[in-house]
């Protein structure tokens, strides 16, 4: 099964949108969401009953014992991660967000007040009838992004059963979660805007696909909105040998049709041509 | 010498894991005396680092050979740091594996692919 | 007054509330915390007197000739940072978390801990505003580390341009606010978005309002409808247009150059000072 990843360095160039079009303009029926941060993907690939759900535990975190605990701080000096509060009766206490589970509290700790305990960080969801949707959403606050994106190709690779093409949505920035996408990906498809922000977020991110030997290939959505800028990513492109799967121009239906739940690939108008186009060229990559 | 393997189950007869770090089980076989052990991998659920710490179980274990079908950079640094020989393996039984390695016709493992932390 | 604008969906328009705030704010700071993709520095671009530091964690450095092979360091992390090989410990780098407890379980002092650098900040001038601009080293997993530096520098009024998202890089991002803008568009995606980073401020019980961005179609009240069920208000909001879109694509700071924003971004900071009160 091959495996195209959506990404973009910058938030909300189109990720999310292009991908919904592409699955239901190729009748991909595996896909994932890898923005556990801010998922999206189901607004617009409704799905049509309930899913399979699983907590899902991130590291065990610290947690002090309150009777045992003699205010002596030794924990709270020793803790890179500003994770120990010192409360108002001199006791220390683990914030639940900012623990990063390395346990040295427990090293240093001379009355053995601190135990490990489970932390579910966040919730997996699969949906599967003809088509298998793996999604999750992570808590707030939690830094086990990369091991809930794993978590989340991991459930679409074992519910798939022939299909030969999976597409997944992923996450802005060039971090944890974006990294742990990227593992056994074929083909990394680049979202981009012709704004200054969009070319330089550009940038590091096809640096950080590379980095992983994955290849990359480019889209400039919303590409009327500045002819030079835009001008400047197609050469960009050329430079780096990044092959350009077409521009999308800014499309006001666009908004209109996601804000319905609709995706591109039921409406007509600029924006689903250009992607209509794309996705030819995007499967000749494959 | 101990030969390891990453295996789905704990039977000769089981396919491969396409995955080391994660991998379900390992399989030790000792050609020395013919055995062979299969364990749990102790970094199946680990949230980071998994190929480092699998790998170092079977350094512990004092394995010289491993069939694999990939290897991450992480733990191959391990596994080349104690010499641990790396060949690829082919789409059938961990019996036919051995065999295959035992006669010589299984390739080496040559290209690796960085570490994903938290990943693999 | 620490002023931090976050959005939960990417794209909604941190940066230009955030550039455009800072610029009318006299003397004011302003911080990208945004360090895996910081863009800021593209509106605030004068280079001259820039200064560049570099940002460190801490990594361990084993003296193989103290080491005595006890694995008291490879056993205690919970990474799996430290894979022990032949006769001392091997350290993998990308994977070690810095948290410092090889070095204090090694029982003969072996393990000492030296810098390794994650990122840059900058700090430089624009008129009358300090800009600093975090920037994360590629292929480092965690910001935290450039985002606390960055915030050292807070001075007067501050303005934080946070991460998109409500993980732990925003959470850092936000510790010291005082106030926090809420930015959002008027899509399905922002207000789904938008519901998690109202969840993450009102759990911090730091006081916010909204500022909604791309506004086109007056029929469209999505965002209003929400914000009436939370007691809150939407402060302002701002009309899409393409000749702005145009202009901000190139780094323009739009309150520089039009009036009608700028008038518009006084409005907010005025209704903020309110909300602070």
């Amino acid at each position: 099964m091959k495996k195209i990843l959506v990404l973009s360095g910058k938030g909300g160039t189109g990720k999310t949108t292009i991908t919904a079009a592409l699955i239901d303009l190729l009748h991909i029926d595996a896909f994932a969401d890898c923005d556990i941060d801010a998922p999206n993907l189901h607004l617009i690939e409704v799905p049509k009953h309930t899913a399979k759900k699983m907590p899902f535990r991130g590291m065990d975190i610290a947690v002090i014992d309150p009777d045992k605990c003699d205010g002596c701080g030794k924990c709270y000096d020793a803790c890179r991660f500003d994770s120990i509060i010192k409360e108002a009766d001199g006791k220390c206490r683990v914030d639940e967000f900012a623990c990063e589970g390395c346990f040295v509290c427990q090293l240093v700790c001379p009355q053995n007040a601190v135990t490990a305990k489970d932390n579910v960080v966040g919730t997996t969801q699969v949906f599967k009838d003809e088509k298998v949707f793996s999604t999750a959403i992570l808590h707030m606050g939690s830094g086990n992004s990369g091991k809930l994106v794993s978590e989340v190709k991991k459930n679409l690779y074992e519910n798939v059963d022939d299909q030969e093409l999976a597409i997944i949505d992923g996450s802005p920035g060039i971090g944890c979660p974006v990294i742990a996408s990227l593992s056994g990906i074929d083909l990394a498809v680049m979202v981009t805007e012709p704004t200054l922000s969009g070319l330089s977020d550009l940038r590091r991110i096809v640096k950080t696909a590379r980095s992983f030997k994955t290849p990359v290939s480019l889209i400039i959505n919303k590409s009327d909105l500045n002819d030079s800028i835009a001008n400047d990513i197609i050469k960009y492109a050329k430079e780096e040998d990044i092959p350009c799967l077409g521009n999308i121009p800014y499309d006001k239906e666009v908004s209109k049709a996601i804000n319905k739940n609709v995706s591109l690939a039921n409406i007509d108008c600029p924006a689903s041509r250009a992607i209509f186009v794309i996705k030819d060229k995007m499967m000749k990559l494959i | 010498m101990k030969i390891a393997m990453a295996t789905l189950e704990e039977s000769m007869g089981t396919k491969l894991d396409q995955t080391f770090g994660r991998a379900v089980y390992f399989l030790f076989h000792d050609t020395e005396n013919g055995e062979n052990k299969f364990i749990e991998n102790p970094a199946r659920n680990a949230s980071g680092g998994a190929g480092i710490k699998s790998a170092q179980t079977l350094v512990d274990e004092g394995v010289e050979a491993l069939i694999v079908f990939r290897l991450g950079s992480n733990a191959v640094q391990v596994l080349e740091g104690a010499n641990v020989k790396c060949f690829r393996a082919v789409d059938e039984s961990a019996q036919v594996n051995l065999d295959k390695f035992i006669a010589g016709e299984l390739a080496k493992l040559e290209d690796f692919h960085p570490g994903y932390h938290h990943t693999k | 007054m620490n002023i931090a604008v976050l959005s939960g969906k990417g794209g909604t328009g941190k940066t230009f509330v955030s550039t455009n705030l800072a610029n009318i704010i006299e003397s004011s700071t302003y911080l990208d915390c945004d360090v895996e993709e910081p863009n800021g520095r593209i509106f605030f671009n004068n280079t001259d007197g820039i200064k560049k530091e570099e940002v460190f964690r801490l990594l361990p450095s084993i003296d193989k000739e103290k080491c005595i092979g006890c694995r008291a360091c490879v056993d205690f992390c919970r990474f799996s940072g430290l894979a022990f090989l032949g006769n001392a410990p091997m350290l993998f780098p990308e994977i070690c978390h810095s948290c410092g407890g090889c070095e204090k379980i090694c029982p003969t002092g072996a393990i000492t801990e030296v810098d390794f650098n994650v990122g840059i900040v900058q700090i430089n001038k624009y008129k009358d505003t300090k800009v600093v601009s975090g920037l994360l080293n590629i292929g480092e997993a965690s910001s935290i580390p450039v985002i606390s530096r960055v915030l050292e520098e807070i001075e007067n009024t501050s303005v934080i341009d946070c991460p998109p998202g409500s993980a732990c890089s925003t959470m850092e991002s936000i510790k010291r606010a005082d106030y926090c803008v809420l930015v959002t568009e008027p899509t399905v995606f922002g207000l789904h978005n938008l519901k998690m980073i109202v969840e993450l401020v009102q759990l911090f019980k730091i006081p916010f309002g909204f500022v909604l961005n791309k506004v086109e179609d007056p029929k469209n009240t999505l965002i209003e409808d929400y914000v009436k069920t939370v007691n809150k208000d939407i402060l302002i909001k701002i009309p899409f247009s393409k000749e702005i879109a145009n202009k901000v694509a190139s780094g323009t700071l739009i309150t520089d150059t039009n009036k009608d924003m700028k008038d518009l971004f006084e409005t907010l900071l005025v209704k903020i000072q309110k909300g602070c009160e």
